[in-house]
């Protein structure tokens, strides 16, 4: 029965090659839009999540119970003071580690001064877990164990119209509150994907930190991405690993990256919410323009319904014949869709969106920076499909199901 | 109580020759000659009005204030030049709450922001705190004397003996008559000059000599200077206690 009335919607769909295709047409590009927008949209996230864990947080951090309480305020006070055994209980379970010391100062230069986060960093270790030695612009240079010099961002190296070479002064204060003075030389800029790095931070080698800010250990042991996951694998390594510490290390806690970084998270689950209504205008157009032209379609063809009843074909077969043209169409605009959509994406992934010219050196909640690259999605590509089949199938029943409560005389006569 | 009198300058070098004993000048120790400045310069209350111009590269700003201090711990002051007016800050102990009347709202300031800057200027939240004596936080070496605006000092180097201490090493220029401050220096750890505070006039009220015109640059800054000054004073006055409270703050 089907066999016939499908033979029959794609001889419909050769029969009327100008309908079909202006159909089909703003059906595709729909599609397309869809794909490309949710392909920016995962991609901005997905960078963001990673250059979050390559330059910010970890995989996680090992921070002092004491910390653990308030980890949104760092605190010498907090120090750990035995990480060295802590560094080589990691090491021994293959987990790379990175001691680090956050402290905030303010950072004078010439008649400038604003304030600074400053991260003390072990310059042997550190690259073990984050990237920070592949984003040091040339012409200047990764930090020296022992040697008092700065790593700054970009950004804050351009307000402050500072070069390499240039030596800053950092006012800030000890583990114990005195207050205490840093000659540092610029020794090399930053410029990373992660926005967060290029303004408002330092970093200094840890021996310099510890000693300037009369400290034996350090504030938090971050850790290392190579045998971890991002998103649930990671709080179960992390899970494991205060397991495995507990009864050696009693007063230090693991923490992943996922809380770490729960505000941002906060934000991304947010604007996930205020991307999922981008897309569905994105779609709402699309099926807009889609049933526009399905309508017209239906409303050319009564006359010939009319006769095709009169010939003896039921109204059920009819609507089947419709709705499985409607399809057709749809398969056909859905397909060329996401035929445009890849090509688009491919471009996305590949070269990306250079937004430096719109948001510049402006950190926009997002950790990126400059060119928004996109992601491959198949699930979304294959669900546009299905949903542009669907959805002509649906937006054809109405006018057809109007079309056929006319009489055949009606049918006939109809203009 | 008593009242607000400015006295000639003879009168109170005389008043003050006769307290300190000029003979006995020449066997002070460092630590005397704090405690002579410290008995001369504390008062029990103090109930003042005054000023505040801040000078910085973005230009000049004046606030003007009402205070109201009982000993060392407890404070209460109020702007009242139009931006900041009625904005409070209150010290009990050793904390600070800021109330901003616009938002009708307290704020505990804890930890780092102690260290902010008390509206852009080059005192901070935590220069108004730990008033004790100096004693009790330094070692105090007599280094020599030095003529300051024509004022024979004292240079004292204060090294602070624990390391909580926020200003690790402090040189002090104690007036050698007249025992009240005459410059301070403050270093950190490292000894990198930090703050200068020039204090150039000083009011007599009853028998204590109180500093009226303190000069506080920040040494790290270019053209930042904040000139503190006291218009009128009463010390030693009965103050209701309740004033100290953070009900009194918001009423």
């Amino acid at each position: 029965m089907i066999a016939p009335l499908l033979r029959l919607a794609l001889r419909n769909l050769g029969r009327h090659r100008r309908r079909t295709a202006i159909t089909a047409a703003a059906l595709a590009a729909g599609v397309a839009l869809f794909i490309f927008m949710d392909s920016m949209l995962r991609g901005m996230d997905s960078e963001s999540q990673r250059n979050l864990v390559w330059y910010e947080t970890g995989a996680g951090r090992i921070v002092s119970s004491a910390q653990h309480t308030e980890l949104e305020r760092p605190a010498l006070k907090h120090e750990i003071v035995e990480y060295r055994p802590l560094l080589d209980a990691l090491a021994a379970r293959g987990v790379a580690a990175a001691p680090r010391i956050r402290f905030a100062g303010e950072l004078f230069f010439g008649e400038g001064s604003l304030p600074l986060r400053l991260v003390g960093i072990d310059p042997a270790l550190d690259p073990e877990v984050f990237r920070l030695p592949g984003s040091v612009l040339p012409g200047g240079a990764y930090l020296a164990r022992g040697v008092p010099g700065l790593l700054l961002g970009a950004w804050t190296a351009a307000d402050l119209e500072i070069a390499v070479g240039d030596f800053v002064e950092v006012r800030t204060r000890t583990r114990h509150g005195a207050v205490q003075t840093l000659e540092l030389e610029l020794v090399g800029i930053l410029r990373s994907p992660n926005p967060t790095i290029n303004r408002g931070v330092g970093f200094l080698p840890l021996d310099v930190a510890q000693f300037d800010l009369d400290l034996e250990g350090v504030t938090e042991i971050s850790l290392g991405t190579r045998r971890t996951r991002f998103g649930r694998p990671v709080e179960r390594e992390i899970q494991l690993l205060n397991e495995a510490l507990a009864s050696t290390f009693p007063g230090v806690v693991a923490v992943g990256w996922t809380e770490l970084a729960r505000d941002y998270l906060a934000l991304l689950e947010s604007d996930s919410a205020g991307n999922s209504i981008m897309l569905f205008l994105v779609f709402l157009i699309a099926a807009v323009g889609v049933s526009n032209t399905m309508l017209i379609a239906v409303y050319e063809r009564i006359r010939e319904f009319g006769t095709m009843r009169a010939l003896g074909m039921d109204d059920a077969a009819i609507r089947v014949a419709m709705v499985l043209e409607a399809g057709a169409i749809g398969l056909l605009g859905s397909l060329a869709g996401v035929a445009a959509g890849a090509v688009a994406t491919w471009w996305l992934v590949t070269s990306g969106i250079d937004m430096s010219g719109l948001y510049g050196d402006m950190n926009i909640g997002y950790r990126v920076t400059g060119i928004f690259r996109g992601a491959w999605n198949p699930g979304t590509m294959l669900a546009a499909v299905l949903f542009g089949v669907a959805a002509s199938m649906a937006i054809a029943l109405l006018p057809a199901r109007r079309a056929l409560k006319l009489d055949i005389v009606q049918c006939l006569r109809h203009e | 109580m008593t009242t607000n009198t400015v006295s000639t300058r003879g009168g109170m070098l005389l008043s003050l020759l006769l307290l300190t004993g000029a003979a006995s000048l020449g066997a002070l120790t460092g630590a005397e000659v704090i405690e002579r400045m410290e008995r001369n310069e504390r008062h029990s209350s103090a109930h003042s009005t005054g000023s505040l111009q801040i000078s910085d590269r973005f230009g000049t700003r004046t606030k003007t204030f009402i205070s109201t201090a009982v000993g060392d711990d407890r404070s209460l002051l109020e702007f009242t030049n139009p931006e900041e007016a009625g904005q409070k800050i209150l010290r009990l102990d050793d904390e600070i709450y800021l109330y901003f009347p616009e938002a009708e709202e307290v704020i505990h300031l804890q930890g780092a922001a102690l260290r902010e800057n008390v509206l852009g200027s080059d005192f901070s939240y935590e220069d108004m705190t730990g008033e004790g004596s100096l004693l009790d936080d330094y070692e105090v070496e007599l280094e020599g004397s030095e003529p300051i605006d024509g004022h024979d000092c004292f240079r004292l180097r204060l090294t602070a003996t624990r390391r909580d201490v926020v200003y690790p090493i402090q040189v002090v220029w104690i007036d050698a008559e007249q025992f009240v401050t005459r410059r301070v220096e403050q270093f950190s750890r490292r000894g990198r000059p930090l703050k200068e505070m020039m204090i150039s006039d000083y009011r007599v009220v009853g028998d204590k000599l109180i500093p009226v015109r303190l000069e506080m640059s920040d040494l790290m800054k270019k053209d930042s200077r904040t000139v503190f000054l006291i218009e009128s004073i009463e010390v030693d006055l009965e103050v209701d206690e309740r004033l100290f409270s953070l009900e009194e703050l918001t009423f």
